[in-house]
């Protein structure tokens, strides 16, 4: 189990991440979510023990991540921009690797090499990005860690690729009970792999919750008027975002979902509506990512070629 | 899932060859093309009979800057990883704490580089043992040298691994390491600079024997001798080879490798506490978010930016020494290799400044330069109190058992450098002073120089207190007042000195001995033996000006079996009387006359000749002049003449006045009196009013050269006066009458390039120049004389005569 409680990062007087409370469970995936430099990788490299926290604490199985040796035997930290040996090939890579992890296995290295159709004996500098990465899996896999760390853990491989990673990713778990934290940006990814998510917004974690959690934690609902309707019929629900048509009214609405469901009910709408959210929409919701289309087509109206 | 790999240990293990194989590549490469190189030395020199155990010696004296040189390079290699921030992300992910990944990338390959270190140490050890005449054992050596070597290696690796932690990119790191191995250095000389100044002591000593001097000179008492205790690289420049003098005083203990030795294990405890300290503080808390970001630590900047100001402070410092009291450095390779680390770090400050934008802050970190000026203020405040009474303090007189001062320049009767200063080089005994009322005299000498304010002549004046315990205490001073030179002068008077010159006028060596050479270092031994004088001039092995002249023709310059004379004119003109010319009981009656003479000779008679007649010299050059061709040791061809040249210029002169009766009488009588009066007339006059000079090194000095036969046969003529001014401007001229070889005799014009950029300068632009009628010329010449003391303001008289020649005397006030 991986427990970060109350992390705290800064860069100078920035602060990167602040007050990070998740729990990854054994057997399990754990997705962190988020814009581009929202502070994802600054997460897992505390988790890592690569970063010092200025406050909290990442906890291995009780034991904090940082400067402990023993704890960390088991962690395996893929990171986004892996470092190979110079002019090693993706074996002799692994023998590297090899020596500072005492369970790693060969055969299965050579296995998920084999699944990635990756040549191990390629030298790693004549690799594209997407197979750098194949052989860092081939390399975490092979290095059978307890908790395994992948960050941006799509990014650059194709959707075959993806998919195998995704199986391989739950065999591992499976077999291993194995605490696994992945970073991405493809959510689709996530969700269809992760049990639970967190979402990072710039500094804290706005979203933690199990995946199925989260239709129950979101629901848009559209009502009809007979009447034209204000914002003020709405006074007592609980609601993140209204848009209002003439007689119609959508309301995105989190929390205790029935609940305010219920309070809508309540308000003589002609009819009623609800919607799941998909990841995507909750990720847009909740980091506020809404592209102005406005804006886009503003970009190059100068331009005429 | 599958089973696990033979392959795979179950344990976590220690790559060695990861750590390891990196620096031992590196470091034996080095190490071979070091000794590749030695080797080639020894075989070139063996093969070629170039054989020279100094200068085979001087080869190793860059071995620590290269042991030094290879930490540094290792550590960043070793290092490295801190720079690249994949790479550090990667290896501290692995679980290693950080105290335990700086401990196997430190500790490891140190202690494995250092038992490298030391076998090539020992391989080299072994080869110099091979190529001296040993007197040490050479277990000593051994330890003494792999003491040695560890320390810059010790030095090196430390500085490149904390400068790699501290630094986010090898730049900085490059940067802020040569800032930290400066800095001693700076501060070193930047008090270096200030108490050569205040304290008078050894300006250009220090610099030179910063920089790659053999550190045998026995001038090195001096304050910057103790400050460079407290700097670790200070051994780096040393010749840590060949300690064959054994029997080397406590006055030199700095020069014995027991001195290093201590030293060493001294620094090496303070690096190994210095590197947990680092270990405590640094690698603990070392983020690997700085990799890869410009110089975020206040130290870096503080650091890089202290130093190169405290350099720069120096430098502005030094130029304004120099540029004040005309002081010229110590050698052409000192002032290149000065120019070389100077020019480097300025290179690497513009560097930073152009390519590295943001590595700016480095350098001017106002913090820094605030620090390095207080720092300044500070050495400039500790040196002008007179660095708490450091120059003053003199020993208990009842503690003294003898006072040396360094040279009798100041001492030997009325001798005048401006002959080429050549007797001092010659013999300049260091004169013991052993009877209570002189060391009085000496200390009363020494607390005037030491509250002094005038510094009006350069020049080194060293006393040696050696006490009754063993135990030496000495004080140099580099500038010298005028009224401290006349102090000075008055020793000439003291009962030691004189019969220092009874000796010198009295003795004679065995001339029976195997070889003439010999028998005068034999006589020289024995005087020194049974007087008690430390010393008598070294100049006769070391000098290169007069290797050749004194290896070859010392032998005729001993005043002791003297057999010719030569007779100076206050025209200059040199009158040469060989045993042909001169009985040998002339000469002895001669020397003994000169003795009584000198006995009641005041100082200021000495130093002030105003009734001077002439010179006379003495020596036993008779045979000199019926050989053709003389050849050196060294190959080189020289005539009768220059041979004589060098003689006259290298022999014991005696200022001859009308107050010495003694002298004159036997002048008189042996017919010699007649060459102190002049034949020649003056055709053209001129009166130079000099301004105060300040450097005794470059005294004005104006001679002619004209050696003539009794029959007044001219063997040789040249003329020549130069002058340094307080303007820094060069009066020079000179013009020869010599012997061509394939045409007769005849005159030559001389533009003399004594040293750089003194070209022909008549006449000196500032200084008042009054021509003046021949009569009047003849008239002033009669009080005029030949001799000049540095410090007084005076005026020259120079003289053309009808035959040619010219010649320059003192005028005085």
């Amino acid at each position: 189990m991986i427990e970060i409680k109350g992390v705290t990062k800064k860069y100078g007087d920035y602060t990167a991440i602040e007050n990070v409370n998740v729990t990854v469970d054994d057997s399990s995936v754990f997705g962190i979510a988020g814009f581009n430099g929202c502070g994802k990788t600054t997460l897992l490299n505390v988790c890592a023990g690569v970063f010092k926290a200025e406050e909290g604490a990442v906890f291995l199985d009780g034991a904090d991540a940082f400067d402990n040796s023993k704890e960390r035997k088991e962690l395996f930290y893929l990171t986004d921009d892996t470092w190979f040996p110079v002019k090693s090939s993706v074996k002799g890579s692994a023998k590297y690797y090899s020596e500072y992890f005492p369970n790693f296995d060969f055969e299965v290295f050579q296995e998920v090499c084999d699944l990635f159709g990756l040549n191990s004996k390629s030298n790693i500098k004549s690799l594209s990005k997407g197979m750098k990465k194949q052989a860092g899996l081939a390399i975490a896999f092979g290095a059978s860690p307890k908790y395994l760390l992948i960050d941006e853990t799509f990014d650059g491989l194709d959707p075959h690729k993806r998919e195998i990673l995704r199986k391989l990713l739950l065999e591992y778990i499976n077999t291993t009970g194995a605490s696994v934290i992945i970073s991405s940006h493809n959510l689709a990814d996530i969700s269809d792999l992760c049990d639970h998510i967190a979402i990072i917004n710039g500094k804290s974690v706005i979203l933690n919750c199990a995946i199925e959690d989260i239709s129950e934690h979101y629901r848009k609902v559209y009502l009809t008027f007979e009447n034209s309707v204000n914002e003020e019929l709405f006074k007592g629900v609980n609601y993140r975002k209204c848009e209002l048509t003439e007689r119609t009214a959508t309301l995105l609405i989190c929390g205790d979902v029935e609940k305010e469901t219920e309070k809508l009910g309540n308000l003589g709408a002609d009819s009623i509506k609800t919607e799941l959210l998909t990841l995507e929409e909750v990720f847009s919701e909740e980091t506020e990512a809404i592209t102005d289309d406005g804006k886009i087509k503003s970009v190059f109206r100068k331009k005429k070629i | 899932m599958t089973e696990k790999s033979n392959q795979s240990s179950g344990k976590r293990k220690f790559n060695l060859p990861h750590v390891f194989n990196k620096n031992v590549v590196i470091l034996l490469v080095i190490y071979a093309l070091v000794l590749i190189y030695e080797l080639l030395v020894k075989i070139f020199t063996e093969s070629f009979s170039l054989y020279n155990p100094y200068d085979f010696e001087q080869e190793f004296n860059n071995l620590s800057i290269i042991t030094f040189a290879s930490g540094c390079l290792l550590s960043l290699v070793q290092f490295r990883f801190l720079q690249l921030k994949t790479k550090c992300t990667t290896i501290l992910s692995f679980g290693e704490s950080r105290k335990t990944l700086f401990r196997k990338n430190f500790w490891f390959p140190l202690l494995s580089m250092v038992l490298i270190t030391i076998g090539f140490y020992v391989i080299l050890t072994s080869i110099s043992w091979d190529f001296r005449e040993h007197s040490t054992d050479l277990l000593d050596e051994y330890l003494a040298n792999a003491l040695i070597a560890i320390l810059p290696i010790f030095v090196g690796y430390t500085v490149g691994a904390f400068s790699s932690m501290v630094c986010g990119k090898t730049i900085e790191t490059l940067f802020f390491g040569a800032s930290i191995c400066a800095l001693p250095f700076s501060l070193f000389n930047l008090a270096d600079s200030m108490f050569s100044l205040f304290l008078k002591g050894y300006h250009s000593v220090a610099w030179e024997y910063w920089y790659f001097s053999n550190y045998t000179s026995a001038e090195v008492h001096d304050v910057t001798t103790i400050l460079s205790f407290f700097d670790p690289l200070y051994t780096l420049n040393l010749n840590v080879f060949g300690f064959d003098d054994k029997d080397v005083s406590m006055e030199y203990w700095f020069e014995t490798p027991a001195f290093y030795i201590v030293k060493n294990l001294i620094w090496i405890v303070i690096f190994i506490g210095i590197i947990f300290v680092v270990e405590k503080y640094f690698v603990k808390n070392f983020q690997v978010e700085n990799c890869d970001k410009k110089g975020k630590s206040k130290l870096v900047r503080i650091i890089s930016a202290l130093t190169p100001a405290l350099m720069i402070e120096a430098v502005i410092f030094n130029y304004i020494y120099e540029y004040c009291f005309a002081d010229a450095p110590s050698s052409i390779m000192v002032a290149l290799l000065i120019g070389v680390v100077i020019f480097a770090f300025i290179t690497a400050i513009i560097i930073v400044l152009l390519f590295f934008k943001k590595s700016k802050g480095l350098l001017f970190n106002l913090f820094g330069i605030v620090v390095s000026v207080a720092l300044t203020l500070l050495v400039f405040f500790i040196s002008i109190t007179g660095c708490f009474g450091y120059s003053s303090y003199s020993p208990d007189a009842e503690k003294i058992k003898s006072v040396s001062i360094n040279d009798v320049t100041y001492l030997i009767p009325n001798y005048t450098i401006d002959y080429y200063g050549s007797i001092d080089e010659c013999l300049s005994p260091d004169i013991n002073f052993e009877l209570k009322e002189e060391i009085e005299l000496i200390k009363d000498i020494q607390k005037f120089i030491a509250k002094d304010s005038n510094y009006d002549i350069k020049d080194t004046f060293t006393i040696t207190y050696e006490l009754e315990d063993g135990s030496v205490v000495t004080r140099s001073f580099t500038y010298l007042s005028e009224e401290a030179c006349e102090k000075i002068g008055g020793l000439w008077e003291t009962e030691t000195v004189l019969n220092f010159y009874k000796t010198i006028l009295n003795q004679s060596p065995d001339i029976n001995s195997s070889s003439s050479e010999y028998a005068w270092f034999e006589w020289e031994k024995d005087l020194i033996f049974n007087n008690n004088f430390k010393n008598i001039g070294e100049s006769h092995y070391d000098d290169e000006d007069f290797d050749y002249a004194l290896d070859d023709t010392t032998s005729y310059m001993t005043i002791a079996d003297a057999d010719s004379l030569v007779v100076i004119g206050k025209d200059t003109v040199a009158t040469c009387l060989t045993n042909e010319d001169i009985e040998r009981d002339t000469i002895e009656q001669l020397k003994k006359a000169l003795y009584e003479d000198y006995v009641n000779l005041s100082a200021s008679q000495h130093f002030r000749p105003e009734k001077q007649l002439g010179i006379i010299s003495l020596a036993s050059c008779s045979a000199l002049l019926e050989n053709e061709m003389f050849y050196a040791d060294e190959g080189e061809e020289f005539t009768a003449q220059e041979l004589l040249d060098d003689w006259k210029y290298s022999l014991f002169k005696f200022s001859v006045t009308t107050d010495m009766v003694n002298t004159i009488s036997v002048l008189k009588k042996a017919d010699l009196y007649k060459y102190f009066v002049s034949n020649l007339t003056v055709e053209e006059a001129h009166i130079i009013d000099s301004q105060k000079l300040l450097s005794w090194m470059y005294l004005p000095q104006a001679f002619d050269d004209v050696v003539r036969t009794k029959d007044g046969y001219c063997l040789s003529a040249m003329t020549y006066c130069w002058n340094y001014s307080k303007n820094g401007v060069y009066l020079q001229d000179g013009c020869g009458y010599t012997k061509d070889s394939d045409k007769e005799y005849g005159w030559y014009h001389n533009d003399w390039d004594f040293d750089d950029g003194y070209d022909e300068l008549i006449p000196i632009p500032k200084a008042d120049i009054k021509k003046i009628t021949p009569e009047e010329a003849e008239k002033l010449r009669e009080k005029a004389f030949m001799t000049y003391n540095a410090g007084n303001d005076c005026k020259f008289l120079v003289m053309k005569y009808t035959d040619g020649t010219a010649n320059m005397l003192v005028i005085p006030d």
